[in-house]
């Protein structure tokens, strides 16, 4: 292969002012990088990083917040279970507040009904033997980060022989959606990459898409240092990429793994966690799950397989969901635009009261843009 | 959908748990999808150990945490 | 023994529950003297407040309901620039609460009034039905005698903003407990007569005060932004947090700025006025760790200059935040 003679790979900056004296100096046409992990849309607006963004660099959200993609029949399926006489809800904080068409669990339980908040999957075992009369009914949502958890949890509750245990499952799997995202007409140029997702996933499991569609990929933690790098070095390769196709770089023989960097090696190994992804696949299977705002994505969720199966809470009905009008969540999930360019944002769409599923929990993109925003909490 | 922390284990308990600790708070973990022993640094997930820090690596990111003031 | 409902009755259980528990604690001549009110003789502007407590745990690392209801309204007058003199107490008792409980409870209590000088002169129990449950209002009574008054309204561009310590650790204490996570966080729960009065006592130019507790900091310095027309900008580095707090955070997800305390306060300082009242603060015990964190300045609302150089708003939040794992 010919080396070309356009910029060589920079060396990546290791720390906060390197990183800050690469946005500051980045010119050109204008990028347009995504993430695509809550915590992360999260952390950068808690570090106020946006400040430190040039105008040549837009950063948008992608669907990183499992709670915002999950349908709200869902929700109204778990608050008709917490008011069925003998059952409890166990959930995590994050859903608690989450409106359903008609209620939110916090509701709910002020209705009578039962619910419970816990902190870890495994905590369902012990409701579980305390309370051997009661259908214990585990809300198990999340990305790759979490579902080996729940995983686990079933494999365990086997083990002992718990049978009171039922999981309503509203899974999700980030590559189908990076593929929808890498193939949308959104103009993205490049991903930071989520780094506990990546830690069950692996590194390698980007490289696909940058070789599909000549993106690059960095995968970065979360602490406000470790993102601002991460950003920093993606708009690097994002540039030096668009540089190299200017010049036709596109050779069948290029080794696309050059643009799947990882920032984070102490945690993210190049095949993830194999024993995270052997559990995964003896519990779960794969199928076609509609996320809010995005519609169906084969293979894009978890579902209870085989033995497992007996513990599943039941098929939600094809709920559906009701249209909104003037909702642009859509949009703003594929990154084709901003909280602020939405005409409902802040004005018809609050956390108070929220119309689409970027609004609806407090880590969605528009509910942590409105909490760090002029007007409000 | 990532809040994980990284924290040492100090004891392993029947059950595959163990016992981390991450800056002087103490938590019982699920250890069933890692092997590490006393010692080791984990990453923390909802309760579970979801990866094994890498202990060349893990200065690292402890770095980091000691700059930011944690 | 446990509460049982006919404590709440009136007759000779409920006296006999009161003098066991409470009488013998609080001896001064208004509750001796067995009326159904106390008569109060005290002149000029008076600040008067009330509070009730619903906590749980009734106990906590560092302290109890009890102190906390005798620290929580004591400090609210004090931040009024008052010198807190008396103070009620209503009792709701669920049958099923152990008596025991209640007497040290009642002994927290007396404790605690007896630090902040303060006299309890009213007090009432009632008993309902449940689960062994506690919730406690006290009223708070004392005359205002600052050199110069401390309200909401007076903070100015260039005033120094300080705290009295590290923040976070009271909600920090209560949600290891909740959560069953192992730590030496204590509740910070504390009268604060000893720092406040040290700086109204010198005279120095204090605007404001407030305790930071429900809602933290961030709550706090968003009200006396708003009620004094200016902005708070802040520096994120400066805000002092225990390794042990932030850690627990780190962990279920919370943000220390947003947490309540029961034994730390904003001050709003002339600037000229910030150094001396910062070596007055550090050498009170509640107030060893105080630090300045900002400046007030024109415009609107709570900034905060961020650890990497970064910038955004410190709002408050529609809730109160609840472990997360996103």
């Amino acid at each position: 292969m010919i080396e070309p003679v356009t910029m060589p790979m920079p060396a990546a900056p290791r720390t906060i002012e390197e990183a800050r004296a690469i946005l500051a100096q980045d010119h050109g046409p204008r990028l347009t990088l995504m993430e695509v992990c809550g915590t992360h849309t999260s952390a950068i607006a808690a570090s106020g990083l946006r400040a430190l963004l040039p105008t040549s660099v837009r950063l948008v959200s992608g669907p990183g917040c499992p709670v915002c993609v999950t349908p709200s029949s869902y929700i109204d399926r778990l608050c008709e279970l917490a008011l069925q006489p003998g059952h409890l809800v166990l959930c995590f904080g994050d859903l608690i507040r989450v409106p359903g068409h008609h209620s939110s669990l916090s509701e709910a339980m002020a209705g009578g009904g039962q619910v419970r908040m816990i902190y870890s999957p495994l905590d369902a075992l012990k409701v579980c033997q305390d309370n051997p009369n009661l259908t214990i009914v585990m809300a198990a949502v999340g990305f790759e980060t979490t579902a080996p958890s729940y995983a686990l949890l079933l494999k365990r509750a086997i083990a002992g022989d718990i049978r009171n245990l039922r999981l309503l499952t509203a899974l999700r799997r980030m590559p189908p959606a990076l593929d929808l995202l890498c193939a949308a007409d959104n103009a993205i140029d490049g991903f930071l990459a989520p780094g506990h997702v990546s830690a069950i996933l692996g590194s390698k499991a980007y490289e696909p898409f940058a070789a599909q569609y000549h993106k690059p990929f960095v995968i970065a933690g979360f602490q406000p240092t470790e993102v601002l790098i991460g950003i920093a070095r993606l708009v690097q390769l994002c540039r030096r990429e668009k540089e190299r196709q200017a010049e036709d770089d596109l050779a069948d023989d290029r080794d696309w793994s050059e643009i799947v960097e990882n920032l984070y090696p102490a945690i993210v190994r190049p095949e993830g966690n194999p024993r995270a992804q052997a559990v995964l696949a003896e519990v779960f299977r794969y199928e076609p799950a509609v996320w809010r705002g995005l519609g169906e994505i084969d293979e894009s969720g978890y579902r209870l397989a085989g033995d497992f199966a007996a513990y599943d809470a039941g098929p939600l009905e094809a709920g559906i969901e009701q249209e909104l009008p003037g909702c642009k969540c859509g949009d703003m999930m594929l990154g084709r635009l901003e909280p602020r360019d939405c005409p409902l944002f802040g004005k018809t769409c609050r956390p108070d009261h929220p119309v689409g599923p970027c609004m609806v929990s407090s880590e969605g993109v528009c509910g942590i843009h409105y909490r760090y925003s002029e007007q409000g909490y | 959908m990532c809040l994980a922390i990284p924290a040492r284990i100090s004891q392993l308990l029947d059950n595959h748990l163990a016992t981390a600790e991450y800056n002087g708070n103490g938590m019982t973990v699920e250890m069933g999808l890692v092997e590490a022993e006393v010692g080791d640094y984990v990453l923390i997930h909802a309760g579970c150990a979801i990866e094994r820090i890498d202990p060349a690596m893990a200065a690292d990111i402890f770095e980091i945490l000691k700059e930011l003031g944690a | 023994m446990l509460i049982q409902l006919s404590h709440g009755g009136g007759g000779g259980a409920t006296a006999q529950l009161v003098q066991s528990v409470f009488a013998g604690r609080f001896k001064n001549p208004y509750l001796q003297r067995m009326e159904d009110s106390a008569v109060i003789d005290l002149n000029g502007p008076l600040a008067y407040t009330t509070d009730s407590f619903v906590i749980t745990p009734l106990f906590f690392p560092g302290g109890d309901i009890g102190r906390l209801a005798i620290a929580g309204t004591v400090n609210d007058l004090l931040m009024m620039g008052a010198r807190p003199r008396f103070l009620t107490a209503g009792f709701i008792l669920e049958e099923g609460l152990a008596i025991a409980d209640l007497e040290r409870i009642a002994e927290s209590m007396a404790q605690a009034a007896a630090e902040a000088g303060v006299e309890l002169v009213a007090a009432d129990t009632k008993v309902v039905e449940g689960k062994g449950g506690l919730y406690i209002n006290t009223s708070g009574l004392g005359p205002i005698d600052s050199l110069h008054p401390v309200r909401a309204n007076l903070a100015q561009p260039g005033d120094a903003i300080l705290v009295s310590g590290p923040l976070g650790d009271h909600q920090a204490c209560i949600m290891s407990q909740r959560m069953g996570i192992q730590n030496g966080i204590q509740s910070d729960v504390a009268p604060l007569n000893g720092p406040v009065r040290a700086l109204l006592d010198q005279g120095l130019a204090v605007h404001c005060l407030r305790d930071a507790t429900r809602g933290g900091l961030t709550t706090v310095l968003n009200e006396l932004a708003a009620t004094s027309g200016c902005a708070a900008e802040l520096e994120e580095a400066a805000i002092p947090v225990r390794p042990e707090t932030r850690a627990l955070c780190e962990v279920l997800g919370l943000d220390p700025l947003t947490m309540a305390n029961e034994g730390k306060f904003v001050a709003i300082v002339a600037a000229e006025a910030a150094d001396q009242a910062l070596d007055i603060l550090k050498q009170c015990p509640q107030s060893a760790g105080a630090c300045r964190i900002g400046t007030m300045t024109a415009g609107s609302g709570v900034i905060l200059n961020t650890r990497i150089g970064g910038r955004r708003r410190l709002n408050i939040p529609w809730y109160e935040g609840l472990p997360r794992i996103c």
